[in-house]
């Protein structure tokens, strides 16, 4: 008898010990970031994210020069290089730069002037702006100081056609694109989950009916239907509207897929044991859809929401780039790269292609956040 | 099976519908219709047309009926093969789109050889060799092409063939084969030229299976199946062909329908990018141009197309798949 | 009958490793045992104690990343005449060689747990047969298929022909067994590891499929060896008895010794712990205390000492014992048999 209570209290003292513990008690939210924790892929790829969004907040902030600021006798110049250290002593500044024709091909050639050398500031002061919507001010990251003008002197991914500074469009830009991007998945989220839950929850005649427009919508090919939505969006629209139909027209294009994974979801939920259980306690539907079965399926949503942006980014970025979806004075990635259409263009001019780097950057980051994201929200992985 | 067949067929005929009636609707969408267009075209050239000229125009072209009757008007010809007539060549839509069609069917076509013949030995390697460095590599350049937009991928292989190969690569024929009619060495030249901007089509399907492929057989060499066949006494190379290979595919099969209109909307920027002369380039060109007949005969074309394509994959994945060809017997 | 002294199946200080990245699993910690040809010996055991990672040892199915560390798997093997030839050591054959496939299925045959998975969903039960058959009897598809029928019809499964063209989903689970059985002996193996084959099975279908494989040892004359947790299976099916802890033999004799005359207190826990019929209303269920460690976090010393109502301090937690005899043909693996 002796014995075999020793034989117990050892044993107890040995789970006691144990750091299980605290997964017992931890939150399912807690679990779901302790997992997305070891994937360093989805880490780093959420800093990634979270920078683009820093853009997003201060676009006009890290932009130099007026983004409409054109001038046509500096147009397609070629980046400047920064230089950080004046001889030996610190200090930035770039090279003025003279402008001039070859009179034998006609075409613009620059001449960097090492003799002139003009300061870049910190925190200078620019083109005048609201920051956040609410503030005025009119300093930049980084400037020109009097008597130069950041328009005229300072272009740190060239300049376009027009003669604007690619550097300052593209945070523009930036801030266009990840917007419409969230907007539009989120419009398509809500579309997937009332449209795929009605489907799966009260399955039917709703299920059969919405189930056959997903198939349908599935089966033709999606690009050419948007196009020609998106060109049917009148021109004369101000840009404000255009942004509001365009990101329409694109969360249009991917609910599908949201809509059919909450169906599923809905579907293998609804009969499970601890729903019917929930029924049989008097609960009333909304209460158990979303106290009962959203948590089981709440982490897997976010997963696929973020999968879908890439998918979102690379259509408005190819609607613009087509000139169907946002046009200029708008800017976004997609109209940007609008300006890098043939190959004679970007033979001659191949900056104009550096747009094409964030909306890479921006798909692969959510991609390997998603899939981060999925791996953690699975109980089963 | 003929259950499965049959359903299969009917809601292909209802997709077919849902994309004419969608067509026609982009046709009427801009604002003005056919006819006030093409009075305001012919203003331009000096040309003037009175009211009771016009009015006739409108109701030759059922213009002043309403929506339904008017779809009505348009299907019945279309199914006859005149598509109406495109503003800007002046000429019936059926001849303006030519073969271009065609193209881009064989486009398409070769795009999903290509996917397969590459996903499905990468996609094993990696399931087999998880966590080898090849497992690795392929998994990165994988990524890469799932980000990559398949334009901006043309782009920059436009580019490198500008610059260093001093070759412009868009086209699908070369200068001297394009007004010749078909036979094996105009064959032979589609095919020579076809095969970069399918390649670069099929890299993000490609990619997006090897995943898929690679999930699916990491689950199924888990499976007792597998150990069964290893005690078996099996060879390890059939073990993972013959077994989980065949059962890992049979998710894929039911995607091979859907890869189809990716793939077909896909080809649509890409050939814009490269100049190829499909579908696509006159699509966008028509849009821009509000040239209506075109776009909407282009746009239900395509859909109608890629449709007929979904449901043979369908018949394919029934024919491969003992699980529905049993229980629908 | 084949003699039964002679060295048919020896696993000596058998040690297996699972290095994973939380640690290294030693899954089997010093195992050995004997099957002597033409009998049946039982492996029982909790789950976990590594009775099964030991068969697949035997045969070099291991699933990755498990790793054959130490011992010797001696076999007699078939001769060329059918005759039982030259015995030889298991591990030092490469596991995907030709040697190693050419027993598997031929001379050691494997049925397992789950029929359901354990066959291919996507090919008919004809198929996987026929596939067993040809790939080590020299046989034409034809000649294939008459065998897979014939064993269809030996393991009591009705109208052969017609489910010789069905899927596995097709199958109740007792025929699905039945089917896996035939295919495991159409080579007619002189050794069939049967690893939990009841287990997933209804208690009817359970009595079934034993009288089965009983009768087929008899007409095969085969030997057997039976992996369960079920003491009642072993009452009934085994000749001798191995009964396993954490990895290793802890005590190993003929079934009416062990069920009898139990040495080792596991062993004894274990039988104490079977209901009985005839026992009062309301009496506890005997149950041994603790719960089996976890993998990374074994005792040391005795890997039982933690729950053994024997334990002596200073003795079973600072060495380990070896196994014994006490009497002829019962070994026993503690200290309380140790030393003299």
């Amino acid at each position: 008898m002796a014995e075999e209570s020793a034989a117990l209290g050892r044993a107890l003292d040995d789970a006691a010990d144990r750091s299980s513990e605290r997964v017992y008690s931890a939150t399912q939210w807690q679990l779901m970031w302790w997992r997305l924790r070891r994937h360093r892929l989805a880490m780093v790829a959420a800093v990634v994210l979270i920078g683009f969004y820093i853009v997003v907040l201060g676009a006009n902030f890290l932009a130099i020069s007026d983004p409409q600021f054109s001038e046509a006798f500096r147009g397609e110049m070629p980046p400047q290089r920064l230089h950080f250290f004046d001889g030996w002593s610190p200090g930035l500044y770039v090279n003025g730069v003279s402008g001039a024709r070859d009179l034998k091909t006609f075409k613009k050639i620059y001449v960097n002037d090492p003799e002139v050398k003009i300061p870049v500031r910190l925190f200078a002061r620019g083109y005048e702006y609201k920051f956040l919507g609410l503030i005025r001010t009119d300093r930049h990251l980084l400037g020109v100081s009097a008597p130069y003008k950041s328009e005229e002197t300072l272009f740190l991914i060239g300049t376009d056609v027009q003669g604007r500074d690619v550097w300052s469009r593209l945070m523009l830009a930036t801030r266009i694109s990840m917007l419409i991007g969230l907007v539009s998945v989120v419009i398509s989220l809500i579309l997937g989950v009332v449209l795929g839950g009605v489907s799966g929850y009260y399955g039917g005649w709703p299920d059969i009916i919405i189930q056959r427009v997903i198939e349908i919508l599935r089966s033709i090919p999606t690009i050419p239907l948007w196009m020609g939505i998106a060109a049917a969006v009148p021109r004369e629209w101000s840009i404000i509207k255009i942004y509001f139909a365009i990101t329409i027209i694109i969360s249009l294009i991917g609910w599908t897929t949201l809509a059919r994974e909450v169906r599923g979801r809905f579907l293998s939920l609804r009969d499970e044991d601890f729903v019917t259980a929930a029924e049989l306690s008097g609960a009333s539907k909304m209460r158990i859809i979303f106290r009962h079965m959203a948590p089981s399926f709440l982490s897997h949503i976010i997963a696929s929401t973020t999968l879908a942006l890439p998918a979102i980014i690379i259509s408005e970025t190819s609607l613009s780039f087509l000139g169907l979806g946002l046009r200029p004075p708008a800017i976004s990635w997609g109209v940007m790269l609008q300006a890098a259409q043939n190959v004679q263009t970007i033979a001659l001019t191949p900056w104009l292609m550096v747009p094409a780097v964030p909306v890479i950057g921006a798909v692969l980051a959510f991609n390997f956040l998603g899939d981060g994201l999925r791996d953690a929200a699975d109980p089963y992985g | 099976m003929l259950g499965f067949i049959i359903r299969r067929l009917l809601l292909s005929l209802l997709t077919i519908f849902a994309v004419s009636v969608i067509s026609f609707a982009i046709i009427q969408l801009p604002p003005g219709d056919y006819v006030s267009t093409y009075i305001a075209q012919l203003l331009t050239s000096g040309e003037v047309i009175d009211e009771t000229e016009a009015a006739n125009l409108r109701a030759q072209y059922g213009l002043d009926s309403p929506f339904p009757v008017q779809y009505y008007k348009w299907v019945s010809s279309a199914i006859q093969g005149d598509f109406g007539l495109s503003m800007e060549y002046q000429r019936p839509v059926g001849d303006v789109i030519g073969d271009r069609l065609a193209l881009t069917a064989a486009l398409a076509f070769v795009s999903i050889v290509f996917t397969w013949v590459l996903a499905i030995p990468i996609g094993v390697y990696s399931a087999v060799k998880q966590y080898s460095v090849g497992d690795y590599v392929f998994t990165f350049i994988g990524f890469l092409g799932l980000a990559i937009p398949n334009f901006l991928l043309a782009l920059v292989l436009l580019y490198f063939g500008f610059v260093y190969l001093d070759a412009n690569i868009g086209g699908l024929f070369s200068p001297g084969m394009v007004d010749q009619p078909y036979g094996p060495a105009k064959v032979w030249d589609l095919l020579t030229h076809l095969w970069l901007p399918s390649l670069i089509l099929a890299v993000a399907g490609t990619a997006q299976l090897i995943r898929v492929l690679r999930a699916n057989m990491l689950d199924e060499l888990r499976k007792p199946y597998v150990v069964t066949a290893r005690a078996k006494g099996l060879g390890e190379w059939r073990v993972v062909t013959k077994y989980p290979l065949r059962v890992a595919m049979n998710p894929l099969m039911s995607t091979v329908g859907y890869l189809l209109p990716l793939l077909v909307s896909g080809s649509i920027i890409v050939s814009i990018v490269m100049s190829l002369p499909t579908v696509g380039p006159m699509l966008l060109r028509s849009l821009l141009a509000q040239d209506m007949f075109l776009a909407g005969t282009i746009i239900m074309l395509i859909g109608v197309m890629t449709v007929i394509g979904t449901f043979i994959s369908d018949l394919l994945l029934a024919w491969i798949d003992p699980r529905i060809r049993v229980e629908n017997s | 009958m084949s003699n039964q002294t002679e060295e048919f199946l020896s696993v000596r200080n058998l040690v297996t490793h699972f290095p994973l990245d939380e640690g290294t699993v030693v899954a089997v910690d010093g195992a050995s045992f004997d099957v002597q040809a033409g009998m049946t010996l039982g492996i029982v055991g909790e789950s976990g104690c590594g009775k099964s990672v030991a068969a697949r040892s035997i045969l070099r199915i291991l699933d990755k990343p498990g790793v054959i560390v130490d011992g010797e798997i001696r076999f007699r093997r078939r001769s060329a005449n059918g005759e039982l030839g030259e015995v030889v050591d298991l591990t030092t054959y490469d596991a995907d060689g030709d040697e190693m496939r050419s027993i598997r299925g031929g001379e050691i045959a494997y049925v397992f747990q789950e029929p359901m998975t354990s066959f291919s969903p996507v090919h008919t039960i004809g198929n996987q047969l026929m596939e067993a058959i040809l790939l080590h009897r020299n046989v034409s598809k034809k000649e294939a298929e008459e065998i897979a029928l014939d064993m269809l019809r030996q393991v009591g499964i009705p109208l052969p022909e017609e489910r010789i063209r069905q899927y596995s989903f097709e199958l109740s689970g007792g025929l699905r067994q039945r089917a896996m059985i035939a295919m495991a002996l159409s080579c007619n193996p002189s050794l069939l590891i049967a690893d939990e084959p009841t287990t997933a099975l209804d208690v009817t279908t359970q009595a079934q499929i034993l009288e089965l494989l009983q009768n087929l040892q008899k007409d095969f004359g085969m030997a057997v060896m039976l992996i369960t947790h079920d003491l009642g299976v072993i009452a009934e099916m085994a000749d001798n008895v191995v009964v396993m802890y954490l990895g290793k033999v802890v005590e190993s004799a003929p079934v009416d010794d062990i069920f009898h005359n139990p040495k080792h207190p596991y062993t004894k826990a274990l039988l104490e712990s079977i209901p009985r019929v005839q026992s009062g209303s309301r009496e506890k269920l005997a149950s041994i205390t603790g719960s089996i460690p976890h993998p990374y976090d074994r005792p040391t010393g005795c890997a039982f000492n933690p729950r053994c109502p024997a334990f002596m301090e200073g003795t079973c937690d600072v060495g380990e014992p070896e196994l014994t005899n006490v009497e002829s043909n019962h070994q026993v693996s503690c200290f309380l048999f140790q030393g003299g």
